[in-house]
């Protein structure tokens, strides 16, 4: 029998999708044509076949099964959430008892100290230092009035080393060198800081306030140099456009470029904004370790043409930023102890403010190389990274 | 559900409402379990595939937008899931003839033209349906997907176009060259598996 044109409208005209004026035709058609109307009625029996395939029973199992996947990931995301605020708030407390003790030092061991911190310049540091940046220097002032004796050397720090704890100084005397220029300014930081985490831990659950402080780092992160360690890139949401022919084979490509990355795809799905039904755009969002980005970022282009791409690393930077300000309020806190050791009168006070120090000390080196790392690492994220924002 | 009734239920599960977004999964999860049972032809992974599905509409629904509804998109999903799984299982498991056929007690290797012997009895367990399922299983996926959903779930082709995310051009000569496929596959596997089903009326082709 032989081929006719007209069978190619034969499947629309089953489904009930045949344009109307199209419809008439092909009946009149199929009137006189054996092969489209033995065509049609094989289609019919296929199509009759399959829509009277019974609905399956889904076992039983399905829907706990989806709730304990979704469960899993409802405890993974909230610990997680709560691991990385505990972890800031021990940080934090550990901090505030360190300068705590630090300051209980210098109150139980000087006098002219103790004096001083009673007076009135305290409080009125506390009270304009909570007013924001714009105020930090002249709170700074402030300080530098409070410790009187030995402030003035301070910033050669190295100079000033009495007979007894000569050892431990030097030790301490090369790092204190460049960080001793500024750590009046951080210990400044630290009451509104306080003020915030008792406010934090009275809404301890209120995921929302995170909100703002990421928006902050965006903005952070658009002037700034872009200070990210690429292991810590949380997702990646890319999108490309590609034309609409080869859109359904890309979302399996991107896929296992993806997971060949040692990636993982939440979510991929060909994304069409209403009127613009000819411009296809594929959306994957994806985690992939930064290692990777590259490549795959590469392999996208391939395929179409990368429109934006937006990296979002959640909290490198706070963290970045957080250890740098960590350790310049340890070096603060430091050169106060040995200071306070250098003043000090009693020899039990000193020992105690030394095992302190040598505390503070460890937790700075440790800082330290974890600010190196991110430096280190920051080169390279910021080759990779060009778009951020929300 | 209504939905505007739904709506308000997808906005409640994107801010993590888990109570919330079980009531979606109980709207939906007889639906796409049978999406993915037909398109993934296996239990057990059309189980895996709508775990699957439903972890990925939990994650992203925060990203939902509400440009298409909420059930297109949960079908798009389903279905790129598919799609995948089907990418993935290509490796290990080739749809060729010769792969086991499920037939409840007893597996039977499915046997095609060497012998017209042992098929006919399995082939009789079948109904036509499943019989063309399986010839269907053969198609490129993007083939077998538009035609299990408008011959299978009776989506239109508009529906069909949100679903897959394709032009309604392109379901409709997908729709067209699947079935005609499926129909010149169907008609060999009757002419080679023979003498049970008589196809008489098939007897001036």
């Amino acid at each position: 029998m032989k081929y006719c044109d007209f069978s190619e409208l034969l499947s629309a005209y089953l489904d009930g999708e045949l344009e109307p004026e199209l419809v008439a035709q092909l009946e009149e058609h199929l009137e006189d044509c054996a092969y489209c109307k033995n065509m049609l009625e094989e289609m019919k029996e296929i199509k009759y076949a399959l829509s009277s395939l019974q609905e399956v029973e889904p076992p039983q199992s399905l829907h706990a099964s989806i709730m304990h996947a979704v469960n899993r990931q409802v405890i993974e995301d909230q610990n997680e959430r709560k691991a990385r605020k505990v972890a800031v708030r021990n940080l934090w407390l550990k901090r505030v008892s360190v300068v705590l003790a630090a300051c209980l030092i210098i109150l139980a061991i000087s006098p002219a100290v103790r004096s001083t911190f009673f007076g009135p310049e305290l409080l009125d540091d506390y009270g304009t230092s909570e007013d924001g940046q714009g105020e930090m220097k002249s709170a700074s002032e402030g300080t530098s009035d409070v410790v009187l004796p030995g402030e003035s050397e301070e910033t050669d720090s190295s100079a000033v080393e009495p007979a007894p704890q000569e050892s431990v100084i030097k030790e301490l005397a090369p790092e204190g060198d460049e960080s001793a220029q500024e750590p009046a300014p951080v210990e400044e930081e630290l009451p509104p800081q306080d003020v915030q985490l008792s406010e934090e831990e009275e809404k301890e659950e209120e995921i929302e306030e995170e909100a703002p402080e990421e928006g902050e780092f965006f903005m952070a992160l658009k002037s700034a140099p872009v200070r990210l360690q690429p292991k810590e890139i949380k997702s990646a949401e890319v999108t490309v456009q590609v034309s609409s022919d080869v859109l359904n084979d890309v979302s399996g490509e991107i896929r296992s470029a993806v997971e060949e990355a040692g990636g993982e795809v939440h979510l991929c799905f060909e994304h069409v904004q209403p009127g613009e039904e000819n411009k296809p755009a594929f959306c994957i969002t994806a985690t992939l370790p930064a290692s990777a980005l590259e490549q795959v970022l590469g392999n996208l282009s391939t395929w179409g043409s990368l429109v934006e791409s937006n990296i979002i690393a959640h909290d490198v930077t706070d963290y970045y930023d957080f250890v740098s300000c960590t350790i310049q309020n340890k070096v603060g806190q430091r050169d106060k102890l040995a200071q306070a050791i250098e003043n000090a009168t009693n020899l039990e006070d000193v020992s105690v403010a030394e095992e302190e120090l040598l505390k503070l000390e460890e937790e700075t080196h440790r800082l330290r190389r974890e600010q190196e790392l991110l430096d280190d690492l920051s080169s390279e994220a910021s080759l990779l990274l060009w778009v951020i924002g929300e | 559900m209504s939905s505007s009734d739904e709506r308000s239920i997808v906005d409640r599960a994107a801010k993590g409402d888990v109570d919330a977004f079980e009531s979606l999964v109980k709207a939906y999860e007889k639906k796409l379990y049978n999406m993915a049972y037909r398109l993934v032809s296996d239990p057990e992974d059309a189980l895996d595939v709508v775990q699957e599905v439903f972890l990925k509409t939990y994650q992203a629904l925060p990203n939902f937008r509400g440009d298409s509804q909420f059930s297109t998109w949960l079908y798009r999903v389903c279905v790129n899931t598919c799609l995948d799984h089907l990418r993935k299982d290509k490796k290990s498991k080739t749809y060729s003839l010769d792969a086991p056929m499920d037939l409840g007690d007893s597996e039977v290797q499915r046997q095609v033209e060497d012998d017209g012997i042992s098929t006919e009895d399995a082939v009789e367990m079948k109904s036509t349906g499943e019989e063309i399922l399986e010839i269907i299983n053969q198609l490129d996926p993007h083939y077998r997907t538009a035609l299990i959903l408008c011959d299978v779930h009776d989506y239109s082709y508009k529906e069909i176009a949100e679903i897959l995310n394709v032009s309604l051009g392109t379901v409709k000569s997908r729709i067209h060259r699947a079935r005609n496929l499926v129909r010149k596959l169907y008609q060999a596997e009757q002419s080679s598996g023979s003498s049970v089903k008589s196809s008489e009326k098939r007897g001036g082709n």
